[in-house]
């Protein structure tokens, strides 16, 4: 979808538009052009069947990302995957994000009293990897396994003439080793770590945001301000001068510019991809 | 509850970076498991006796400047350099020693004591860190030992550990 993101008051009708595309197996990936677009809106609408939103800050960077885009739907395996679950007491999914194929926050829907991870296509040769944050309530002692997730993926594998694939899935902690005083310890892989380093910098800028729309505008500010200090240990030079101009909108005119917020949202996201915290790690 | 040593904010148990300021929060190779039961395991005899060792006192020294610096082990110590108005101050700013000419990140590396002794950790820095030439994993926890020569980017410091 190529758009300017606008909307004259029909947002609720774009988003059931887009509901209905997913449930026929539509996706939808969204190219924002210039800096008035409603990159919130976007990201709603796209994220509704799995898919993304891409900011195109000059016009000569169109046919490349088309051209990518083109790509990327001949690499597809299944498309509108989802992950449908049953709510488990004491356990809430609080954040998700997809890091491949391509990075973006995933929605959580609620529909006929289970929850809904909306996760994307499935691609033919790279794996589809995404981070989880749940928070767990106090358990008690007697239990061995805590169920964090269990539920079914769905999704439509339209090569193998499978429209409605479906396969049960459950994601387990073992409880005996949360044990207050328990001093076993497991390794966490290098990119699980890396990636979560670089998913704060994009929390940072939503959290920015947010305090924002909660009138909070010295928070907004220092929030800008520890991000651009992030980056640039990072070697992010521009895009911390981008925070950093950012914050002094944000102190002077409580707000942020529009290509300037848009340009560190899109920043920090584009930062998760593999091939960047692969050169990282190099 | 776990208080960010930069900021203070209170993260949920559990979390890996500070929601508030970005910083990394305690050693992220080791997954420690949040205390989910209330209730404490009685200790053992052997730990009832059983005295803590005093922690090892540990400096740097900045090769080529003849300067040592005092390492104060609270948990972690973050090596970087300091520029005017920068939110996030390292515990031992490197900034007189020419950092920014060697290429040191701001927030660069840390000190951190764990199970297994004093180790180095690279924050994710630009030009990287090294240890006696060979070059450590970002966010990774790598054992030091006295007399080890730590470079971050093209600054050398040696690491002096007193039992």
């Amino acid at each position: 979808m190529l758009t300017d993101g606008q909307t004259y008051g029909d947002e609720a009708k774009c988003l059931a538009l887009a509901k209905q595309a997913n449930e026929q197996y539509i996706g939808i990936s969204g190219l924002g052009i210039g800096s008035e677009w409603n990159d919130i809106f976007m990201d709603q609408l796209v994220s509704t069947t799995g898919g993304s939103s891409v900011y195109i800050a000059r016009d000569e960077d169109i046919k490349g990302f088309l051209e990518h885009e083109f790509f990327r739907l001949y690499q597809v395996y299944a498309n509108s995957v989802c992950y449908r679950y049953k709510h488990q007491p004491g356990v809430e999914l609080q954040y998700a994000f997809r890091l491949q194929p391509e990075p973006a926050r995933l929605s959580i829907t609620h529909e006929a009293g289970e929850d809904v991870l909306e996760i994307g296509s499935l691609p033919i040769d790279l794996p589809l990897n995404f981070l989880l944050e749940f928070l767990v309530q106090p358990i008690s002692g007697e239990v061995d396994t805590l169920t964090l997730m269990d539920g079914r993926f769905k999704m439509s594998i339209l090569p193998e003439g499978l429209e409605d694939y479906s396969r049960r899935q459950t994601l387990e902690l073992p409880a005996r080793m949360a044990q207050a005083g328990d001093n076993r310890t497991a390794s966490v892989p290098p990119a699980i770590v890396q990636a979560l380093s670089r998913l704060t910098l994009y929390r940072m800028q939503e959290q920015a945001r947010q305090d924002l729309s909660n009138g909070d505008i010295p928070q907004a500010a220092q929030r800008l301000k520890s991000l651009a200090t992030h980056l640039y240990a990072h070697g992010e030079n521009e895009l911390a001068q981008t925070a950093l101009r950012e914050a002094k909108n944000v102190q002077q005119k409580h707000a942020l510019s529009p290509t300037g917020g848009k340009s560190i949202k899109y920043g920090t996201r584009s930062l998760m991809l593999p091939a960047m915290i692969e050169d990282r790690k190099r | 509850m776990k208080e960010c040593p930069y900021c203070h904010h209170n993260e949920i148990t559990g979390a890996f970076f500070c929601s508030h300021c970005g910083s990394r929060l305690g050693v992220l190779n080791k997954l420690s498991y949040p205390p989910f039961v209330t209730s404490e395991p009685q200790p053992l005899p052997s730990e009832l006796k059983h005295e803590p060792d005093k922690p090892p006192r540990v400096a740097l020294e900045v090769l080529g400047a003849g300067k040592v610096l005092p390492v104060e082990m609270e948990g972690e110590a973050t090596l970087g350099r300091y520029n005017d108005g920068q939110p996030l101050i390292p515990d031992i700013d490197l900034t007189p020693f020419g950092a920014q000419q060697a290429g040191v990140s701001r927030i660069h590396a840390s000190i951190i004591m764990n199970i297994n002794g004093i180790a180095l950790v690279d924050l994710g820095s630009i030009n990287g860190t090294f240890i006696n030439g060979k070059k450590i994993e970002p966010n990774v926890d790598c054992p030091l030992k006295n007399g080890d020569i730590v470079s971050m980017a093209d600054l050398k410091l040696q690491i002096i550990i007193e039992k």
